[in-house]
C-alpha cells in the first residue's frame, strides 16, 4: 500500500533567506525570486523539509487555510515537492562551499587617458593571478583605433571575457557601427557600455551573456559613480550565493587599477598598494591589508544583515553610510529591510551627511 | 504617437495587468524594442575563442558571474 506522502521539501536549487520582515526563496536554476512570510519560512528545519501533518495538528483553521495556501504556491510555483519521509535524505541541500580556480578572479581598469601599461607583459602578470575576467572603464572618448589595438592584445591571451564601458565619441564618425563591429570580431566582449548617449537603450542584442552594446544617457566620467546597489544588480546564481555566505561578494579576489595607476581592492577605495609604474599586481596582493575586505560577508554588514536580499546582492565598501565603519551599510542602497521598500538613497536624509563626505552632491545633480 | 512608442505603451499596460504573475523585478523593467538583424548580413564568426597557451580554444564564453562595478544599471 501506497503512503501518502506527509512531507513538503523545497528542490536543491530552490534556496530560502530569512530577512528580518519577510524571507525569499530563490530559483536558482529559474532565476527567479519568491517572497514569503517569515512565520512560513520557518517551518522548515534545517534539512529544508517540513512534516505537514504535525505543522497543520498545530494550526487553528484560519492558520490551516493560510498554510495550504503557501504549501500550493510551493508546489504551483516548482519550489517543493511533496515526499516521505525517508524520502527527504535522498535530496540533499546543494553544497554551500565556494570555489573559484584563481587568486584573482576580476579585475577593473579605469583610464582618463589610455592605458599604455596595457602590453603583454602585463597580461603576464594576469596569467599568473588565473585573473580571466576583465572590465575596461573609460571616463573620457578615446578613438575606436585605440580600442581595438588593447582587444588585439587581448585576443590571444587567456582572458575569457571583458565588459566596456566608455562614453560616446561624438568626433567619431559612425561611432556606433564601429563599436559593432568590434563587438562582432570580438567575441570576448560581454558587454560594451556607452556612456552620454542620447537614449538608454539596448543597441545590439547579444546572446547567452555576450555581444551586447547598451546605450546609456548617464554621463560616467568618475569613479564616484559606481556603487550602485539596486535590483537590476541582483545575481541569481549559486556562484554568488555560496560566495556570499563565506565572503564579500563586491572585493572578494578583486583587484583594480585606478585612473592614477594605483593599484586598489577598488578604484573608489582611498587606499592604494603601489603604482603599476613600479609594483606588480603579486606584490600588490601581497602587502598587508590588501585582503582585509575580502571575507566580510552580508550577515556582519549593518542594515544588510537584515535584509533578505544579501545573498543575491552585491556589496559596496567604498561609499558606505558610515565612512568610519568598515561594516556600515553601502550608502547608495535604497532598500529598507524593516520596511521592505525601495526608496531613492540620496534623499535619506541619514545619508546626507556620508553623500558629502564623498563629494557626491555635485554628480547627484547630474544624474 | 509612433509606432515602437504605441508598442512599449501596450507592454507596460500588459505587465501592469499581469504583475500577479510577473517576476518581482517587473516595476524595475526597462523595454527596448529592437530589430533583429538577419544573420545573413552578419560577418562570419570566427568559430572558436582562443584562451593563451596550451592551444586551448573554446566554442562559446560566459560572462563573468556577477556584476564587476556598480557604475551603471541595465
Amino acid at each position: 500500500m501506497a503512503l501518502t506522502p506527509n512531507y513538503l521539501k523545497l528542490f536543491s536549487n530552490c534556496i530560502q533567506t530569512k530577512g528580518i520582515s519577510r524571507s525569499i526563496i530563490v530559483d536558482f536554476q529559474r532565476k527567479d525570486i519568491y517572497l514569503i512570510p517569515n512565520s512560513f519560512s520557518s517551518i522548515f528545519d534545517e534539512k529544508n523539509s517540513c512534516n505537514l501533518d504535525e505543522t497543520r495538528s498545530k494550526l487553528n483553521i484560519e492558520e490551516k487555510n493560510i498554510f495550504d495556501e503557501y504549501v500550493d504556491f510551493l508546489i504551483e510555483n516548482e519550489l517543493a515537492f511533496y515526499c516521505q519521509k525517508h524520502e527527504v535524505e535522498l535530496f540533499p541541500k546543494i553544497s554551500e562551499e565556494w570555489l573559484f580556480p584563481s587568486h584573482i578572479s576580476n579585475i577593473i581598469l579605469d583610464t582618463k587617458t589610455n592605458f599604455d601599461y596595457f602590453n603583454e607583459s602585463f597580461l603576464k602578470q594576469l596569467e599568473k593571478l588565473c585573473c580571466n575576467y576583465l572590465q575596461f572603464r573609460f571616463f573620457n572618448p578615446i578613438p575606436i583605433k585605440e580600442l581595438e589595438q588593447l582587444l588585439e592584445i587581448i585576443r590571444p591571451s587567456q582572458i575569457k571575457s571583458i565588459e566596456i564601458v566608455l562614453p560616446e565619441n561624438q568626433k567619431e564618425i559612425s561611432f556606433y557601427e564601429l563599436g559593432k563591429d568590434i563587438v562582432k570580431r570580438f567575441p570576448k566582449i560581454s558587454c560594451m557600455v556607452i556612456s552620454n548617449s542620447d537614449e538608454d537603450n539596448v543597441y545590439l542584442q547579444g546572446e547567452l551573456g555576450m555581444g551586447y552594446i547598451i546605450k546609456q544617457k548617464a554621463i560616467i566620467n568618475n569613479n564616484i559613480h559606481c556603487g550602485i546597489i539596486n535590483y537590476n544588480l541582483f545575481s541569481l546564481n549559486i556562484r554568488t550565493f555560496t560566495e556570499s555566505l563565506h565572503h564579500n561578494t563586491c572585493l572578494n579576489r578583486k583587484i583594480a587599477i585606478d585612473a592614477e595607476g594605483n593599484i586598489k581592492n577598488c578604484p573608489s577605495m582611498k587606499e592604494s598598494f603601489g603604482n603599476i609604474k613600479d609594483t606588480t599586481l603579486e606584490e600588490a596582493i601581497n602587502k598587508p591589508g590588501f585582503k582585509k575586505y575580502w571575507n566580510i560577508t552580508k550577515d556582519q554588514i549593518t542594515k544588510c544583515k537584515d535584509c533578505e536580499f544579501r545573498h543575491v546582492c552585491t556589496d559596496c565598501r567604498a561609499y558606505t553610510d558610515n565612512p568610519e565603519d568598515m561594516y556600515a551599510a553601502p550608502l547608495k542602497c535604497g532598500y529598507d529591510p524593516y520596511t521592505c521598500t525601495w526608496e531613492e538613497w540620496c534623499t535619506n536624509p541619514l545619508k546626507q551627511k556620508a553623500i558629502d563626505y564623498y563629494g557626491m552632491r555635485e554628480i547627484m545633480k547630474n544624474e | 504617437m509612433d509606432n515602437l512608442e504605441k508598442k512599449k505603451k501596450e507592454l507596460t499596460e500588459r505587465f501592469n495587468m499581469e504583475k500577479a504573475n510577473l517576476p518581482l523585478s517587473m516595476p524595475f523593467w526597462k523595454i527596448s524594442i529592437y530589430n533583429k538583424e538577419s544573420k545573413m548580413n552578419d560577418k562570419p564568426k570566427s568559430h572558436s575563442i582562443k584562451l593563451g597557451k596550451y592551444k586551448a580554444e573554446l566554442r562559446s564564453i560566459s560572462p563573468f558571474y556577477k556584476p564587476y562595478s556598480k557604475i551603471f544599471l541595465i
